[in-house]
């Protein structure tokens, strides 16, 4: 018997990782071997071995439930058996169970299944798993990754087990929790299913909040969140959610614990499990229900490569030096069940929440992959080797001068896209010339047969899109989920360039200038209308503009010459155009929602309004300037949204049912403002709908 | 003036007193202990009436430390730590475990820091002296002195820092310029009278075993310091035993009271730790908390009527009521008002017949929390005993550390099955497990019934009774530990102890996360050693509890070991205050805590103090600094 992981002779590759797979494979039965092998996790110094029983029974003991249970029977006028009850039934869905030998069971699949899908392997950054083993035992952890796959806990929890370290209680949706025998398995590992809306069930919050509670402070567990609330379907980072961090911060808030660690972790995939599943959900094809025989039907992915991925531990923010500022004897004059954040303390919390998915994104690992698709999404009509490889590199250069981390192997750059290329095979075809140079790489519009398996399900709703239609985009949208990835680190300089184009000015010799200052109008409404699609934290518009500023400044396509003044250089235009066309299928798809919305005023069903705009600029296919990725929900979600937010539409609810209104100057005027910044405006069968550009205006 | 003397009191009453010393002194032939109070003082060789300090205070008392000159931690020819003198119970033992816990905690009997010898005059500030107010005094014909070691004596109480300069052989900037000895409430009202004509500052002192910095000289103040030593007026004025009322001169040493009482068959109840060597005067004007206030109260609910000398004139009620309905009530302005105001001479305090029987006991529980709990039901059904403190682990086998050698082979190896009966039979883990003492007080008969209760409960949350002995010797620890703080300042170890009250929900975190962030302070600050961070539950209230806590270091290595130390506490009060606990329970705010008034209660509200101290003494005549800027 022995720990198999040892961090003496575990080998290191260049950024400090190891590679998990590779190190068990060092092993004969690595899998069995990992699944037999002496585990011992550090404990928490305060920890109180229990039963995890033993904590839904103090949670059902706890001041907090018995509060709520009264206060409900009170003013429901409802036996307090009853509530107590209910509050029981709650918990036995909630908690978590634990059986190590189900996890090495578990953990025996898993690997097996890693081995053959993973075959780049598995990297950890190893230094930071070492200091993570010596905060475990001071303080509760909570892990905090990013979420783009069911793989992410799995993988966690996996991870953890290899190398010693306590398996998480992991915060899991409800949906799980349907799939038999998985779910105990889950469950068993650790797992507690939590729903995902609470609206306004005070009962199951205040139970939930008391159970994560119990857990944290007596560090039975590190816990697990995913602060984006539930997984990107987009390749994009997800604006966090607020609530759970407030559950998390409060026991150190009300001083129930010395400290809080929050760990944030970073899992890149090169390649997503989920890839055509999202996408076709995009496209308005229903998520299939998790059931165990999807589970089995889903082991044909068996056969293929996914590539590599990378769990990077982000460094540990302590709330306790994040919140130092914070006086917490504000909270010693009232009991402490009941829950009360000061303004202050809410604001500290989204800052939190940014500052934790801003680490997540900083430590991606992108694949070159990315970078190919970003060039390829650019011609949609395919493109040849040659220019290819030419764009790849020079997009390269613009990356790396702005420090974005790439999973660059040592290859050259054409072995590199050829090795793509082939993994990708599903998604891009290469006509194969004798010349390599001269062949021609365009987006296939083959459907593989696995996609007939969430096609058939689909057309049964006359607004939704075709299958055909779905068919043809869904390549489309695989791809730029891929290059969304990179969108992250473009937005603002992106959105800076965008800017630009009104407030320059030459002079005499030809040099073109611009203020900083002259900028901020513009980016802020474009900062305003994408923050659904793309992270800024609120009220740091001024950090952004400098931000997009300096990444441009550092591409040697602007300069600063005096206080606040730039100077645009001659050979700014490639990356200039780059960034637009990258981000300019955003604007055209807000601007198209606008032109639905104005063209059909009147009042729409807050659920099935996103249906119909897709429809209807699924109808627009043939029209020049709109594309596939313009079809995807989440893209038109985040649009309705943001013109709610800017007053273009307004909301209210008639009965049970939101409704979503036009607010037709407002988002005239939008429209209008949006126009500007898209440079070939897509021409609509109906003309008079778009209004005359009209400069002085704006 | 009321008549000072206890022989105006009638024939009857006298008789009646000697009935009840006498059935007092026949219950004594029971196994119950009858001594009264203190726990391990010894009062029946000194005669009541005796006024255990003396004028010149250094004759009987440590000058660089505390208590007794006598009695002191010594490692003895043996090797082993033994106590000596004969005033305690623990007095001529050898304490065998000791000297291997002292080492665990890096203690080596090589590394010593002596304190210099004697106070050494010659480094002692000249005095700034107020020549007018000086003539005036005489004139008066109070006593006064210049001498430097009486000004010396009066220039500190017993706060780390304070010890640890007096130690080196150094003193503060300023110390006080002339010391007065009042015998009367009237000698004060003129004392007061003639320094607010000259402008001289005053700083009254009792005992001056103050743990906040409150007697000390504030550094920048120019006038003429004149500190007013009190223990001369330390008579009992009269009894009422009728009324069941003492009135007594506010210069009066505890244990000098209890004595006095206790030949008259009665108590104050009134014992903290310090009682030995602390005044009443200095418990008024502190807030002041007894051991066993579960029966008696606290201070406050002991002070029937007290006199206080202001610059503005004299601050007392015309009537000694149990309770009033008269707006604000101007004794609590009085109590806790650490000298700013005006200088306490007499007090009337409540006082009780001195109780039948007393017996101690102990509880242990497997872990802190369940301690916590069972000592939160103790208090919600109101059963609690005269006193009763719960330990933590770690301060539950420091107490085992000063366990004395077994007196017979028979005595070790009943101990040896002991431990093994709790800890191999009973599983309590002996890294967890913790005691809670227990002090009986009252008739045979509710002290039977109290006991019955006090243990069921115990024994809901897993407690265990552990013994008379384990009791004993946890009060037997507050009284010593301040003579072992001594000790370890000859080690190089700089250690405190302090205080914090908090709601039941909150103590057992407040506990933890107070203990951990002294040891992460302590990490931050350098400390090589193993840090001694305890504490213990020592009073219960319906809704909340008083903590204790011990914190110690051996500081070799540190450049600046009082500011590494003063770091670490500051951040423990911090804690303390974050996690929902007062500022103190009973130890005051002195110069040393002042900095957190602001945090704990609003502008408005310090504004009310502030404006009371100006209206009573607008030239702050009693300048010591304390409680707020």
């Amino acid at each position: 018997m022995d720990l198999l992981y040892n961090p003496e002779k575990s080998s290191l590759n260049e950024d400090g990782c190891i590679n998990m797979l590779e190190e068990l494979q060092k092993h004969y039965f690595g899998a069995f071997k990992l699944a037999t092998k002496t585990y011992s996790p550090p404990d928490y110094i305060h920890r109180i071995k229990r039963h995890p029983s033993d904590i839904w029974k103090r949670v059902m003991k706890s001041d907090r439930i018995q509060w709520m249970v009264q206060r409900i029977a009170r003013e429901e006028c409802a036996p307090v058996e009853s509530i107590m009850k209910e509050v029981e039934k709650i918990l036995k869905k909630l908690a978590f169970t634990d059986h190590l030998s189900l996890v090495r069971l578990l953990g025996f699949c898993l690997v097996k299944v890693q081995f053959a899908i993973y075959q780049n392997g598995v990297f950890i950054n190893t230094s930071a798993v070492e200091k993570l083993r010596a905060m475990l035992k001071r303080h509760p952890v909570i892990f905090m990754p990013s979420h783009r796959s069911y793989m992410d806990f799995l993988m966690l929890s996996l991870v953890c087990f290899y190398f010693n370290l306590p398996l998480p209680a992991i915060a899991a949706g409800m949906d799980f929790q349907k799939m038999a025998v998985v779910s105990g398995m889950l469950r068993a590992s650790g797992a507690f299913f939590m729903r995902r809306s609470f609206g306004s069930d005070r009962l199951y919050w205040a139970v939930f909040t008391e159970y994560v509670h119990e857990i944290i402070i007596n560090g039975d567990r590190p816990m697990e969140f995913f602060i984006e609330g539930t997984r990107s379907r987009t390749g994009k980072s997800l604006n966090p959610k607020f609530g759970l961090l407030s559950v998390i911060a409060e026991p150190y808030l009300k001083a129930q614990t010395y400290d809080v660690l929050i760990v944030p972790v970073s899992i890149s995939y090169e390649r997503l499990l989920e890839e055509e599943l999202y996408a076709y959900e995009m496209l308005g094809v229903p998520k299939p229900k998790e059931s165990t025989s999807g589970l089995f039907k889903a082991s044909s992915i068996l056969g293929n490569n996914y590539g590599s991925v990378h769990m990077h531990f982000g460094d540990a923010i302590s709330l306790r030096k994040y919140f130092g500022h914070l006086n917490r004897s504000v909270h010693a004059t009232y009991p402490r069940y009941m829950l009360h954040l000061s303004e202050k303390e809410q604001n500290c919390m989204k800052e939190l929440a940014y500052k934790i998915v801003r680490e997540q994104q900083k430590n991606m690992i992108c694949s070159p992959w990315t970078v190919i698709a970003s060039v390829l999404c650019l011609y949609p009509d395919g493109i040849s080797m040659h220019d290819l490889v030419q764009n790849v590199l020079w997009f390269k250069g613009v990356l790396d001068l702005m420090k974005v981390k790439i999973s660059w192997s040592s290859d050259g750059i054409d072995e590199i896209i050829q090795k793509c290329l082939h993994q990708y095979r599903h998604i891009v075809e290469s006509s194969i010339c004798n010349d390599i140079d001269s062949s021609w790489i365009n987006i296939s519009s083959k459907v593989s047969e696995r996609k007939s398996l969430y096609t058939e399900t689909a057309y049964n709703s006359r607004k939704a899109l075709t299958p055909r239609l779905r068919d043809e985009a869904v390549n489309y949208i695989i791809l730029s989920s891929y290059r969304n990835q990179l969108l992250n680190y473009l937005v603002r300089p992106a959105l800076v360039v965008f800017s630009l184009d009104h407030h320059l000015v030459s002079d005499s010799s030809n040099v073109v200038t611009f203020f900083m200052s002259s900028l901020v109008k513009d980016f802020e409404f474009l900062v305003h209308l994408l923050c659904k699609d793309f992270i800024f934290e609120p009220g740091k518009m001024s950090h952004d503009l400098e931000t997009g500023l300096s990444d441009l400044t550092v591409n040697g396509s602007i300069a600063s010459t005096a206080d606040e003044v730039f100077v645009v250089r001659k050979h700014a235009g490639r990356l200039h155009s780059f960034l637009k066309s990258c981000f300019s299928p955003f604007l055209i798809a807000y601007w198209m929602a606008c032109q639905f919305f104005l063209k059909n005023k009147g009042s729409y069903k807050m659920t099935t309004v996103i249906v119909q705009i897709q429809k209807w600029i699924g109808d627009h296919q043939k029209v020049s300037g709109i594309t596939y990725e313009m079809l995807s929900i989440n893209l038109l979600s985040n649009t309705v949204h943001s013109l709610i937010d800017m007053k273009g539409l307004t909301t209210h609810k008639l009965g049970k049912t939101k409704m979503v209104e036009v607010s037709s100057t407002t988002l005239q005027d939008i429209s209008c403002k949006l126009a500007k910044f898209i440079p070939d405006l897509p021409e609509l069968l109906t003309p008079k709908m778009q209004p005359p550009f009209d400069s002085s205006k704006l | 003036m009321a008549s000072s003397e206890m022989s105006e009191k009638s024939d009857s009453a006298n008789s009646l007193r000697l009935q009840t010393i006498s059935n007092h002194l026949k219950r004594g032939s029971d196994h119950l202990v009858c001594s009264p109070c203190v726990s391990d003082l010894d009062h029946g060789t000194i005669k009541p009436g005796t006024r255990s300090i003396p004028r010149r205070r250094e004759n009987l008392l440590k000058w660089d430390g505390w208590g007794y000159k006598d009695s002191q931690f010594k490692i003895n020819e043996k090797g082993s730590v033994t106590f000596t003198g004969s005033r305690y119970k623990l007095s001529g033992l050898v304490m065998p475990h000791l000297r291997p816990w002292m080492e665990e905690m890096g203690l080596n009997i090589d590394e010593m820091a002596k304190s210099e010898p004697k106070i050494n005059t010659e480094n002692v500030p000249k005095p700034t002296l107020n020549e007018d107010f000086i003539d005036e005094l005489n004139k008066i014909e109070m006593e006064i002195s210049t001498d430097p070691v009486d000004r010396v004596m009066r220039s500190h109480g017993h706060t780390l820092e304070e010890l640890f300069l007096l130690r080196k052989g150094e003193f503060n900037n300023r110390i006080p310029d002339v010391v007065v000895f009042p015998r009367c409430h009237d000698d004060v009202e003129k004392l007061v009278a003639a320094a607010v004509r000259y402008n001289v500052c005053l700083i009254p002192i009792g005992g001056g075993t103050t743990v906040t910095l409150a007697v000390a000289c504030p550094d920048n103040e120019a006038r003429c310091i004149a500190v007013v030593d009190m223990t001369q007026m330390n008579k009992i004025l009269w009894v009422d035993e009728k009324n069941l009322l003492a009135k007594i001169e506010a210069g009066i040493i505890g244990q000098d009271l209890e004595r006095d009482l206790a030949a008259m068959g009665l108590c104050t109840g009134h014992e903290p730790d310090s009682m030995e060597f602390s005044s009443l005067g200095g418990w008024v004007a502190t807030r002041a908390s007894g051991m066993k206030k579960n029966v008696y109260g606290n201070i406050e609910d002991l002070l029937v009527h007290v006199r206080m000398v202001t610059p503005r004139g004299v601050l007392e009620k015309n009537c000694m009521v149990p309770r009033m309905s008269a707006g604000p009530e101007l004794h609590q302005f009085i109590i806790g008002s650490e000298g700013t105001l005006g200088i306490v001479t007499e007090v009337t305090l409540r006082v009780r017949p001195l109780p039948e029987c007393q017996r101690y006991g102990s509880v242990i529980f497997p872990s802190f929390e369940d301690g916590v709990h069972c000592l939160r039901e103790i208090a919600l059904k109101r059963c609690a005993p005269a006193s009763i403190r719960l330990m933590d682990n770690d301060q539950f086998r420091f107490g085992q550390a000063l366990k004395p050698e077994a007196e017979s082979i028979f005595t070790s190896f009943m101990d040896g099955i002991k431990k093994f009966y709790v800890t191999k039979m009973k599983g309590y883990d002996p890294h967890r497990m913790c005691v809670a003492t227990l002090l009986f007080e009252g008739d045979p008969e509710v002290v039977a019934q109290q006991e019955k209760t006090v243990y069921e409960i115990a024994a809901k949350y897993k407690g265990m009774a552990a013994g008379e002995d384990n009791g004993q010797r946890g009060y037997m620890l507050t009284f010593v530990i301040a003579y072992l703080r001594d000790c370890g300042m000859d080690y190089e170890v700089v250690s405190e102890s302090f205080e914090t009250s908090v709601p039941w929900d909150r103590v057992s975190d407040l506990c933890r996360n107070v203990k951990d962030r002294i040891r992460h302070e302590c990490e931050a600050q350098g400390v090589r050693y193993p840090v001694l961070s305890t504490c213990r539950v020592t009073q219960t209230y319906d809704a909340g509890a008083c903590v204790y806590f011990y914190l110690g270091f051996k500081y070799r290595g540190l450049a600046d070991p009082v500011a590494s130390y003063l770091a670490v506490e500051n951040a423990a009060r911090d804690e303390i205050l974050e996690s929902g606990g007062s500022i103190s329970h009973h130890h005051g705010i002195g110069k040393l805590r002042k900095q957190f008034m602001s945090r704990t209660t609003t502008p408005a509200a310090l504004g009310v103090v502030k404006s009371v101290k100006e209206y009573l003494d607008p030239r702050n005549i009693f300048g010591s600094g304390n409680l707020i800027e």
